[in-house]
């Protein structure tokens, strides 16, 4: 069916479509988690370590036990039996922190559960759990960045942590750095950074005898499925997990979490459904972060720009309870530029602090933030503007393994974005514009993701109301897989959108993978479209065996399927409804599931388990060109214009695609220049405690962005020539702010946020009269 | 659960003498008292609800200001008069918190915003502010080193105003802000009312008022406390400077004036030169630590854009 394209074109797909969930969700009635009330809940509360490191003397739980409305407490001395997990990725499921619940009166971080209060009502169970009184032994924890030993860790995300290359002749990367005519040493510091979806994290478990219901945000039905089944020591087909809307993931919603176990297990010990919904504060403890990272770059190229030499060394934080890498320099310089000699390396260091886990963009944002910033440097070096020096050192192929990248048009997203910015317009020097009180500076960077996929199914179902329902137990964050999922069945089986119904979000549909990796919609479309397909077929059998059928005797290569019915393909008035061919049947409904296996089969690259086609390296890529402007005395940073360009094959929906570019770019200014996550060296707690002092930005930060999609199809991929979007746009920008803020200021601010008093203190090194 | 239970009196003496009994407190726009009461770190037996009291109006002439404790935040910020006549009162509340908030908060309930630190927020007095940027460098005492989180007061502060208030025997007093503030104690309490007193009228006598400025600095570009913030009130004679007044916010534990500086500018012309000499000594007495001293340097910079701010105006 290779020519149904040519013939019937895309309708839906591509298109610029509203969300069909839009609606529920500005009228209030998306059904969230904790919008899900049972007869006879109880409420579940965490209480906390207030230590980093020690262990627990001595429980008083009696005026917890006291307080109106107090169902049960549960500290180690009671907890039910469990068997979490102990490694971060075993068998269909991912868990970032291994601590078992209540495991133990050991303290390893600070925030650790040390007891759950579960009561009649929300209030009650909060109140009752400021009554438990815990004691503890109180030891010294490591908690300040260079405290603990550097290691390397087992592998980064499937890979070993240090990879090199190096051209015929060559003894070290080092000394080919060394021989370069132009180099530059520099060190990048990335801070803590915490997700913060809107919507906090939330339970409601609910038994029916040996089998459990558990409402939760997750951006994996399956891998929650999995965890809960295998912790809870029950089948997995005894665990349905419902996610119809999740408010916001980034990451902290994809990693299993011990509090979801700890509440289906106490729902289970008191036989009564039990809600839980996170205090926004104990999110800071409870479900992860994007850890602290220092990189090290070593950059060494000739006159022409051409890179000789690349040193990537990182050193990114752990938590003595997780083993998940951030994977800076494995995400980026071993995959952006071409150069003779690579050298990537990457240690990492135990701290007494609740695991991290994936955010947005993990590895890439704070790899390319370090690498593309380097960049910049060099480019001052070398006297060169900083996009001809990107173009000096294009690659057609993975600079790694040699894998030609199967789609990449980054030269046109550097020319697309630079155009409609007028990047040609810019100063070389820094300093060079002023307006008023304010100093104007320009920067640029690339932006990359790498593009994955995974096996996934899809069940498709037209029903004899010529409707059709598509169900798949994806997930989605805010993204618009609900849209894109009814545009992909839409076109595929020629009917309006109204007529189809998407459904996810609850792992009693067909498996999908984990909503992480940029990797749902192109895993999730290529099965609903074969599902759709395989519909088809069936449909097309039907008619074609149908004596009293217009259509009798064509098979499905004869017929096209348009306005709710099939078509003879060379004679457009020989058609028949689906309605009409599903009521002869007698069936009823006709149903079809699929399952993809993306071709080839083999793994390439491994992380979280993706798996694609190994002949080919596939790669997103965009250019992000920012105009920031700095107080020439207080030296706030404001971001004022902001152009992107991005390759990620076939946008599915220019809407959605547009807003998650949107959504990642002002991820990427909170980067930059706002968000901090502050820990206390000494006896690691946490000093940021709630958003108002944790910094997201606001609508007063985010300019206008001019965003274009550029590069066609990519085909290699998947049957869409869509690669994921969700990440991407979370890439680059940081470094593309922190290059304008040099060229305004001249100042270089080497690690995140760019806050004033950063930008201050560097201009006044040596020179207190400097921003006068 | 912690109850408590509310009363809503219609005239002054009903309220000030609720609010004397033990474990009682006002009520106003509730967006402080609310957030810390449900944290646990506003212990309150019984509430006295102020909305039903005659404390609103706003007079704001050339050289005269009175503001009635339940105005609101956006009323007050953006009130013609005050605008004209007072910017650096508007622009401190219009550049503070949310417009909900702005909605919400009262002028009186302002000034007695607690900051959203670590020892405030938290009951347990074992967990206290870590050393970190947001700390102060002035007035920090060995029970909080929080900044003072309002902008409304640093604006008053520099205004030299008073606080009207009337106790729960009957009696009125007026207190300079200076007098009204203290360094915070163990109890972490930074003013000086007694139970019962109540905040009725903010007032202020500047007859220059209308060349001055606010100047907040924050790492994004709303709904953020001040990372550093000063007000400047100046009277020039020619180019001359007659007089000025100068507070600080972000930087001391309670809204910080800076009268060694107001002294230094005095009979100096209105040049940039003239600012930056005046501003030497600005961190004397300054205590510090490494995530914090930016806060002086910084802080010569605000205070700087204040005052070029002021002199600016027509």
């Amino acid at each position: 069916m290779s020519d149904e394209k040519a013939i019937a074109p895309k309708k839906f797909i591509g298109a610029s479509v509203s969300r069909v969930d839009g609606r529920l969700k500005v009228t209030g009635k998306a059904d969230y988690t904790a919008d899900y009330n049972f007869a006879g809940e109880a409420w579940a509360f965490q209480v906390k370590s207030t230590i980093a490191k020690g262990h627990v003397r001595h429980y008083d739980i009696s005026a917890a036990r006291k307080a109106p409305g107090v169902v049960a407490v549960y500290t180690p001395d009671n907890r039910p039996k469990m068997y979490p997990p102990k490694r971060q990725n075993s068998g269909g499921v991912i868990v970032s922190e291994q601590l078992g619940p209540l495991d133990g009166y050991e303290i390893h971080y600070y925030g650790q559960d040390v007891a759950y209060v579960v009561a009649e009502s929300y209030e009650q169970a909060r109140e009752a759990a400021s009554l438990v009184r815990v004691s503890y032994e109180e030891e010294q924890p490591v908690a300040a960045e260079n405290a603990s030993k550097l290691m390397p860790p087992e592998d980064v995300n499937g890979q070993k942590p240090h990879m090199e290359k190096k051209a015929a002749g060559v003894s070290t990367v080092l000394s080919a750095w060394e021989a370069s005519p132009t180099k530059v040493d520099v060190t990048y510091v990335t801070p803590v950074e915490h997700h913060h979806p809107m919507e906090p994290h939330a339970v409601l478990a609910k038994w029916d005898d040996d089998r459990l219901t558990f409402y939760t945000p997750s951006q994996w039905m399956y891998g929650t499925r999995n965890f809960l089944a295998a912790s809870l020591a029950i089948p997995q087909e005894h665990v349905r997990v419902i996610s119809h809307f999740v408010g916001g993931g980034f990451g902290c919603k994809g990693s299993s979490w011990m509090y979801m176990l700890m509440v289906a297990a106490v729902a289970r010990d008191l036989k009564r459904p039990v809600k839980f919904v996170m205090e926004r504060e104990n999110m800071f403890t409870s479900a992860g972060y994007r850890p602290t990272t220092t990189q090290r770059l070593m950059l060494g190229a000739g006159a022409d720009g051409k890179l000789k030499a690349v040193r990537h060394l990182s050193q990114t934080a752990q938590s003595v309870v997780g083993n998940f890498v951030e994977g800076t320099g494995h995400a980026s310089s071993a995959v952006l530029y071409a150069s003779p000699n690579i050298e990537i390396d990457h240690q990492v260091y135990k701290l007494n602090a609740n695991a991290p886990t994936f955010m947005r963009a993990p590895g890439e944002s704070p790899g390319i933030y370090a690498l593309e910033s380097a960049l910049d440097e060099l480019a001052v070096e070398l006297k060169m503007d900083p996009v001809k020096l990107r173009l000096a050192n294009m690659t057609k192929y993975d600079p790694m393994n040699g894998l030609p990248f199967s789609s990449r048009n980054l030269e046109e997203c550097y020319r697309a974005a630079g155009d409609s910015f007028g990047w040609s317009k810019r100063p070389q020097g820094p300093r060079a514009t002023e307006d008023g009180d304010w100093l104007v500076g320009w920067g640029m960077a690339t932006a990359s993701y790498p593009a994955q996929r995974s096996p996934c199914q899809a069940r498709v179902r037209l029903l004899s109301d010529g409707t059709a329902e598509v169900d798949c137990a994806t997930q989605d964050l805010g993204t618009g897989t609900y849209t894109i999922m009814t545009q992909a069945a839409a076109d595929k089986l020629g009917l309006p959108m109204e007529k189809v119904k998407a459904r996810l979000g609850d792992s009693t549909e067909p498996e999908a993978p984990v909503s992480g990796g940029s990797q749902s919609a192109a895993s999730v479309l290529p099965a609903v479209q074969m599902a759709c397909d395989a519909a088809l077929e069936q449909l097309a059998d039907l008619a074609g065996g149908d004596a009293q059928s217009p259509l009798h005797g064509m098979k499905r290569d004869d017929l096209l399927p348009v306005d709710g019915g099939f078509r003879a393909r060379n004679d457009s008035f020989k058609k028949e409804s689906f309605i009409d061919i599903i009521e002869k049947s007698g069936k009823g409904a006709i149903e079809a599931v699929a399952k993809t296996e993306p071709s080839g089969g083999k793994t390439m690259r491994q992380e979280q388990g993706f798996f694609t086609h190994k002949s080919f390296a596939y790669q997103s890529f965009g250019a992000f060109f920012v105009e920031v402007r700095v107080h020439k005395l207080t030296c706030e940073t404001r971001v004022s214009r902001l152009s992107t360009a991005m390759d990620i094959g076939q946008p599915l929906n220019l809407k959605t695609a547009r807003s998650q570019v949107m959504g990642g770019a002002t991820f990427g200014i909170g980067a930059a220049l706002t968000e901090h996550t502050i820990r206390d060296e000494k006896n690691g707690r946490y000093i940021t405690q709630d958003l108002g002092t944790y910094h997201v930005p606001v609508n007063a930060d985010v300019p206008e962005i001019d965003i274009q999609f550029v590069g066609p199809p990519d085909f290699q991929f998947n049957s869409l020539g869509a690669r994921g979007v969700g990440e991407i746009g979370n890439t680059g920008i940081a470094a593309a702010i922190g290059n304008a803020v040099w060229h305004a200021t001249g100042a270089r601010v080497r690690e995140l946020p760019i806050t004033p008093e950063k930008i201050l203190t560097a201009l006044q090194a040596g020179r207190p009269d400097r921003a006068v | 659960m912690n109850n408590f239970t509310l009363t809503a009196p219609t005239d002054l003496p009903g309220a000030t003498q609720s609010a004397a009994r033990p474990g009682a407190s006002f009520i106003a726009g509730g967006t402080t008292v609310l957030d810390f009461w449900k944290l646990g770190a506003y212990p309150m037996q019984s509430v006295v609800d102020l909305s039903g009291l005659p404390l609103k109006g706003i007079q704001a002439g050339p050289g005269n200001l009175k503001l009635g404790a339940l105005e609101t935040m956006n009323a007050v910020g953006e009130h013609p008069d005050v605008q004209a006549h007072w910017p650096v009162v508007s622009q401190s509340l219009l550049l503070a918190a949310s417009p909900q908030i702005r909605n919400m908060g009262t002028m009186g309930g302002n000034l007695l915003q607690r900051p959203r630190s670590v020892t405030y927020r938290n009951p347990d007095p074992k967990r206290q502010d870590g050393p970190s940027r947001f700390d102060a460098i002035f007035g920090v005492t060995p029970s909080s080193r929080a900044p003072h989180p309002s902008d409304l007061a640093v604006a008053l502060m520099a205004l030299d105003a008073s606080v009207r208030i009337q106790n729960a025997a009957g009696a009125e007093r007026v207190l300079k802000l200076s007098d009204f503030y203290k360094l915070p104690g163990p109890d972490l309490r930074f003013d000086t009312l007694a139970p019962g007193d109540l905040i009725t009228a903010l007032e202020a006598t500047v007859p220059f008022a209308g060349r001055s400025a606010y100047i907040k600095i924050r790492d994004r570009a709303s709904y953020q406390f001040a990372v550093v913030s000063a007000a400047a009130v100046l009277d020039l004679d020619g180019s001359t400077i007659r007089e000025a007044r100068l507070a600080a916010g972000g930087v001391g534990t309670i809204p910080w004036r800076l009268p060694k500086i107001e002294q230094a500018l005095r009979g100096q012309p209105a040049t940039p030169e003239a600012f930056v000499q005046a501003l030497t000594g600005l961190g004397d007495g300054a205590v510090t630590h490494p995530f914090n001293q930016f806060k002086v340097a910084l802080l010569h910079q605000t205070v700087l854009r204040a005052l070029l701010a002021a002199k600016a105006i027509a």
